[in-house]
């Protein structure tokens, strides 16, 4: 997925100077191109799906309405994303109140469980692994580790992003690679004990 | 499968490298566009002169330049640009002979006539597009 991203032989610039002309078209791709990273990144950060489709909606009808804004200082990716994980961060201190915990593993909505189960039963069950990992941290350690590891940004990049110095997001990183691989200790071991 | 810390590190670097992208909607690149919808409508109605800021700048540019070229270098031949000193002190009784001027084009090429002529033209159509240019802008001002 991200190769195919990346491999578009016109700029972001290019498709940018078409919409500020006028051509829808334009935004449409650019909307096509980036909508799984974004609807991720909101989802990552809301874990609820309703929730993360409207913010990433949102957050597009944003980028259109100041896209004049955009100075290309920085990658237009970039901007998106800041722009994402603003609205995402806003709507979890607005709308998400701490009552509403939910059991560890319904946490994320897993879908279609029992789709191709013996073809992909090692990616559904790292992905369930994963869930669990992530659902361990806090909104704003999901949004890095998903930007690092999922969207492979620079660390100024997620500097720019989140508002957080260069220094902080190596700290956080590190600390929240030790969480993970903690739990991760936790789900192995009980995966062991359920073998034996 | 032995729990060291390799292992653990090595299993997590495994599915943070293989996590993958969750799927938008499929419907989700219609329903961002349907919602911008009010925003188009602006888009498309938003007005833009015929004649550019740039172009009425250069155009006054040519005018001033023509201007003092014909005050500092005064010629003895009776060209284009061979205007009168005094120019300015009888442009008041010219511009009053502006309506009795015919139309024939041969008899009127003559300086003291297209000075008169053409640059109160030039300026009334600048006057003219900033005019139609304000009210376009400003026409929902207008429309109330």
């Amino acid at each position: 997925m991200r190769h195919i991203i990346r491999m578009d032989k016109k700029s972001d610039r290019f498709y940018i100077d078409n919409i500020l002309k006028g051509d829808v078209q334009a935004f449409s791709y650019l909307v096509d191109k980036y909508k799984d990273m974004v609807f991720t990144l909101s989802f990552r950060i809301l874990k609820n799906r309703e929730n993360a489709e409207e913010v990433a909606q949102d957050s597009f009808v944003k980028v259109y309405q100041n896209l004049k804004k955009f100075k290309s200082k920085s990658k237009f990716s970039t901007w998106l994303y800041r722009i994402v994980y603003n609205t995402a961060i806003s709507r979890v201190r607005v709308k998400q109140k701490p009552t509403m915990l939910i059991d560890d593993q319904n946490y994320f909505e897993i879908e279609d469980k029992n789709q191709n189960v013996s073809k992909s039963f090692d990616i559904e069950n790292n992905k369930m692994i994963l869930q669990r990992l992530m659902n361990k941290l806090d909104e704003n350690d999901r949004a890095l580790i998903t930007l690092y590891y999922l969207d492979e940004c620079k660390i100024s990049e997620i500097a720019e992003i989140t508002g957080i110095n260069n220094s902080n997001i190596k700290v956080k990183l590190h600390r929240t690679r030790k969480k993970m691989q903690e739990e991760l200790h936790k789900i192995m071991k009980n995966e062991m004990v359920g073998i034996i | 499968m032995e729990l060291s810390d390799e292992n653990i590190t090595r299993k997590l670097d495994e599915l943070l490298k293989h996590q993958d992208y969750e799927k938008a909607p499929a419907d989700f690149s219609d329903k961002v566009l349907s919602g911008l919808h009010p925003y188009l409508a602006d888009v498309k109605s938003q007005y833009t002169p015929l004649i550019s800021k740039k172009a009425w700048i250069l155009v006054g540019v040519l005018l001033m330049i023509l201007f003092i070229l014909a005050y500092v270098f005064p010629s003895n031949t009776e060209t284009w640009f061979d205007i009168p000193l005094d120019y300015l002190s009888g442009l008041i009784e010219n511009s009053k002979s502006i309506f009795e001027i015919s139309f024939n084009l041969f008899n009127n090429l003559d300086t003291s006539f297209l000075f008169p002529v053409i640059i109160p033209s030039f300026i009334l159509l600048i006057i003219f597009d900033r005019l139609i240019h304000f009210v376009m802008k400003n026409r929902s001002f207008f429309l109330i």
